[in-house]
């Protein structure tokens, strides 16, 4: 009902279904009414109706019978009263006859049987009025006999009569039945609009209730959600206006409430990653901090290195002092050696002396073979130059004894003797040609060997002037041992050895020293990595302390809105 | 494939040709307008009435139906009794075809059956001229004169013949008792005697006539047909009644035995000596197809018949429209009948007509003159 009339307010919708409510029972007492009424007009007519049928029905038979009996009165007595009658009740029969025939709603049956009637009464009024005629003309046995026949139809009559009489209450039956069932019906109609204004009164008052109880269940619910912290729930739908305020009040604290917590959910989210961000730094601290505990460990190793190293030191300084024992023990011995030394490097000095007068001797020698060599190469020179004249003066005694042999063979037999001289001449000349050569290979022999032997000479004088060398170089170097050992033996002193030591010792602290600055560099290096874990520090801290201001300003934030929150409320 | 087109071909020209045969016949069976028509046929008034009917019926046919339609009529013989009446009625009123009744002639069975076709069938009654039937239904006209016209006109008419004593005897019917009652009332003079007699030709009226001749009359007036009239005259005549005879529009058939009608009165609805045209046309028309002149049965018979088919041709082929233009007629719109200009009242009696007062001379009604038309 709310959804077909949009209601305003609960005064409203009360009014309207009320008036509804008395609408319809009024509606239904005006149907009742007008039902009542209706019911007594149609009882009326039907009454009526039925009575005028039954009026009529006993008009009719009255008249019949009462005119059938003067008729048969007349006959007996020709009385004219009864002669009258006769006629006044046949004109009321017929007439009773023609109103019913006129009267609404007849049926077929009963017209038919109105009709019949009509007939059978015309005949026997036919009848009576001929023995009527009779007994006026004192013909009293004609006039007997015609109303015992007229009479004879009148039980056929009746029993018409009769049956329209049963016909009308047949009629009155039914119609009486018929207002029964209608009287019922109509009282169940009145009864169906009482049940449907009860229903739809019900139904109003249900629906009224339920118009405002939903609401009010639904703002209960919103509150109850309001008050476990759903800022979500709100209350729609349709709904009185009175309630309809109050949930836009509740919703609009709803809204306020939801927003309140948004913001505060997000300021929270704030907090937790600024939370984070603290928790994250305090971890890059912490690793700081692991990391200056290890450059601090390794500072306490350097330390210990360094420890170390001083006992090094002083291991070092110990071996210096006895090493210096050592150096005054050993300067004994080595002066001991160096004289020694001496004694040898001179003695071998005069071995060496030795030796090289022998080599100047073997040198001598060597120098005057090569002379020798050089004389017999330029003889070999001579030989050669002999030799070849020799070969070209054989060349030229060949070659005249070949023209000689042409010039024989020209001159036939008379040279033949000539040729046979000129072929000896040539051959003489071969020969001599091939002893000239063989002079030539000889010398050749000869001036080779006397060469090597030369070259070797000189190598032997070359070995020799190395010897030499070595020798004077040994004997320099003996002169030199000599006099170290001397220097040694006169200039190696304490002193000298002590120098040597303090060197020694100074290496040893110089490493020492160099060791140091080792420790010294990892200890800078140490220094670094701390100085580099303050910086993280630093910056850990400027992320704190950008965190701390988030956190600074959600927690702001939240104040301004717990204190809007409250000037809401308030 | 051809042949098989070609088999299609032929089986639709077939249906088609059989369907335009089906709804041509169909057309000319149902297009027809049917009416119905009930009466006493077997009777010789009765007769005349659906000689009246047929004629009308043909004629119109001939002029070409109502409205382009053929006019059919079912014809039932009710033998003039009400309950018989009222049975035939219930059928009429049944069948849905039929939008409007020609009938009936007798009161009696026309006041019998006017309580069915107020259920919503137009009646135009013929002959039924019993007061009775006087605003007994809206569906329920009548071409004839109310009886309570008539025998006021007939009790004038012996009035001014010089009668003074008058008996009357009636038919035990509706028409008979209706009209006896009307005269009875509008005589100015003595009514010695007022007697039912049976409506049947072959009844013993001897009594009858033996007590009048007793009681002298100057006139006794019969109120019923030609069939207890020509008993009455012939017991009249026997028994030498010195009384003179006046009937009513039932006796108009008295001219079957133009002997014993001699002489008698008879106030009739209708005359063929009627000079007008078209009177003398249906009465030639008349003659030409039965061999006799049409009397006041078949007069009010054909106009009541012409004057459905022209309600259902102008009004409408239906049963409201029929009745509506029926009882619309004015005084300008009125049906031209044989029987004078057709209107109705609102109780369903024709308005401003009655009778012609005439005289059996030599087989013949000749028109009394100086009398009222």
């Amino acid at each position: 009902m709310s959804r077909l009339v949009g209601f305003q307010s609960i005064r409203q919708r009360l009014l309207v279904s009320f008036g509804l409510l008395v609408t319809l029972f009024f509606v239904a007492g005006l149907a009742g009414r007008a039902t009542t009424a209706r019911m007594s007009d149609v009882i009326g007519e039907a009454l009526a109706s039925v009575q005028a049928d039954a009026q009529l029905a006993a008009r009719l038979s009255s008249a019949v019978t009462q005119e059938l009996a003067s008729a048969q009165t007349y006959v007996e007595t020709r009385d004219s009263a009864s002669q009258r009658n006769f006629r006044s009740f046949a004109r009321e029969a017929h007439r009773a006859q023609r109103e019913m025939n006129l009267l609404p709603g007849q049926s077929a049956l009963e017209v038919a049987l109105v009709a019949g009637i009509d007939v059978k009464l015309s005949a026997i009024e036919v009848r009576y009025a001929r023995a009527h005629r009779l007994a006026d003309l004192s013909r009293r046995a004609e006039a007997a006999l015609a109303g015992d026949t007229a009479r004879a139809g009148v039980s056929a009559l009746l029993e018409d009569v009769r049956q329209l009489g049963l016909l009308k209450a047949s009629k009155v039956d039914a119609a009486s039945r018929t207002l029964r069932r209608d009287v019922d019906q109509r009282g169940s109609w009145v009864l169906v609009i009482m049940c449907v204004a009860v229903v739809l009164g019900l139904l109003v008052v249900y629906s009224t209730i339920d118009w405002i109880a939903s609401p009010m269940r639904r703002l209960a619910q919103q509150a109850r959600a309001l008050s476990s912290g759903d800022f979500t729930a709100r209350v729609d739908g349709d709904m009185p206006g009175e309630f309809r305020e109050l949930a836009d009040a509740m919703n609009s604290a709803a809204g306020s409430l939801s927003r309140v917590v948004s913001v505060t959910t997000s300021t929270a989210d704030d907090v937790s990653h600024s939370a984070r961000d603290l928790a994250n730094v305090s971890e890059q601290i912490s690793a700081s901090a692991h990391q200056m505990a290890a450059s601090m460990t390794d500072i306490s190793t350097g330390a210990e290195s360094q420890v170390r190293q001083l006992h090094a030191i002083d291991d070092a300084l110990r071996a210096i002092r006895s090493n210096a024992d050592d150096v005054l023990s050993g300067a004994g011995e080595l002066t001991s050696l160096a004289g020694e030394i001496e004694d040898s490097a001179r003695s071998k000095r005069s071995e060496i002396a030795r030796s090289l007068g022998i080599l100047s001797t073997v040198k001598e020698t060597v120098r005057e073979a090569a002379a020798q060599v050089d004389a017999l190469n330029e003889t070999a020179a001579d030989i050669n130059k002999l030799v070849a004249t020799v070969g070209r003066i054989a060349e030229q005694t060949d070659l005249l004894a070949l023209n000689a042999a042409i010039e024989a063979a020209r001159a036939g037999d008379a040279g033949r003797g000539f040729g046979v001289v000129a072929d000896e001449v040539r051959k003489l000349a071969e020969q001599a040609q091939a002893a000239a050569e063989d002079v030539v290979r000889l010398t050749r022999v000869v001036t080779s060997r006397v060469g090597s032997t030369t070259r070797a000479m000189e190598a032997s004088v070359s070995q020799v002037d190395e010897i030499e060398g070595v020798s004077r170089n040994v004997d320099a170097a003996l002169d030199s041992i000599s006099e170290a050992a001397g220097r040694t033996r006169t200039a190696a002193g304490r002193e000298a050895e002590r120098a040597e030591r303090n060197a020694e010792i100074v290496g040893s602290a110089a490493r020492s020293v160099q060791s140091v600055a080792r420790t010294a560099e990892g200890y800078a290096a140490a220094a670094q990595q701390v100085s580099a874990s303050t910086q993280e520090q630093s910056a850990a801290c400027e992320q704190m302390s950008a965190a701390s201001t988030q956190l600074l300003q959600g927690s702001v934030q939240l104040r301004e809105l717990v204190g809007a929150l409250r000037a809401d409320a308030a | 494939m051809s042949i098989y087109r070609h088999a299609q071909w032929t089986i639709r020209f077939a249906i088609a040709a059989l369907a335009l045969l089906t709804s041509i016949a169909c057309a000319g069976d149902n297009r027809a307008v049917v009416i119905a028509g009930a009466g006493n046929w077997g009777e010789s008034y009765g007769e005349m009435n659906r000689r009246g009917i047929e004629l009308a019926l043909d004629e119109v046919n001939q002029q070409g139906g109502v409205g382009g339609q053929p006019l059919r009529i079912v014809l039932r013989d009710d033998k003039g009794d009400g309950t018989r009446a009222a049975n035939i009625a219930a059928e009429f009123v049944a069948d849905p075809e039929i939008v409007a009744v020609v009938g009936h002639v007798n009161s009696g069975a026309m006041v019998a059956a006017a309580r069915i076709y107020d259920q919503g069938l137009a009646a135009v009654s013929t002959t039924a001229s019993t007061p009775d039937l006087t605003g007994i239904s809206p569906w329920v006209f009548r071409v004839i004169s109310s009886d309570s016209v008539n025998g006021l006109d007939l009790a004038r008419y012996a009035r001014s013949l010089g009668f003074k004593r008058a008996a009357v005897l009636f038919e035990n019917n509706s028409y008979g008792r209706g009209l006896a009652d009307s005269f009875e009332r509008n005589f100015d003079g003595t009514i010695l005697a007022i007697d039912p007699i049976p409506s049947d030709h072959d009844s013993d009226l001897e009594p009858y006539i033996a007590f009048l001749r007793v009681l002298k009359p100057d006139v006794v007036f019969v109120a019923g047909t030609d069939l207890s009239g020509l008993a009455v005259l012939r017991e009249a005549r026997r028994q030498g009644l010195g009384a003179a005879l006046l009937g009513s529009d039932g006796w108009t058939g008295i001219l079957r035995d133009p002997v014993v009608a001699e002489g008698a009165y008879v106030g009739a609805p209708f005359t063929p000596q009627d000079p007008r045209a078209e009177v003398q046309r249906f009465v030639a028309a008349f003659k030409q197809r039965y061999g006799v002149a049409p009397d006041g049965n078949a007069a009010l018979a054909y106009d009541a018949t012409r004057m459905v088919a022209r309600a259902v041709s102008e009004g409408g082929a239906t049963r409201e429209r029929v009745r509506d233009w029926l009882a619309s007629r004015t005084q300008e719109t009125a049906f031209p009948g044989v029987t004078g200009a057709i209107r109705f009242q609102s109780s369903g009696d024709v308005v401003g007509k009655g009778f012609v007062m005439t005289r059996v001379r030599h087989g013949e009604l000749v028109v009394a003159p100086g009398v009222r038309q």
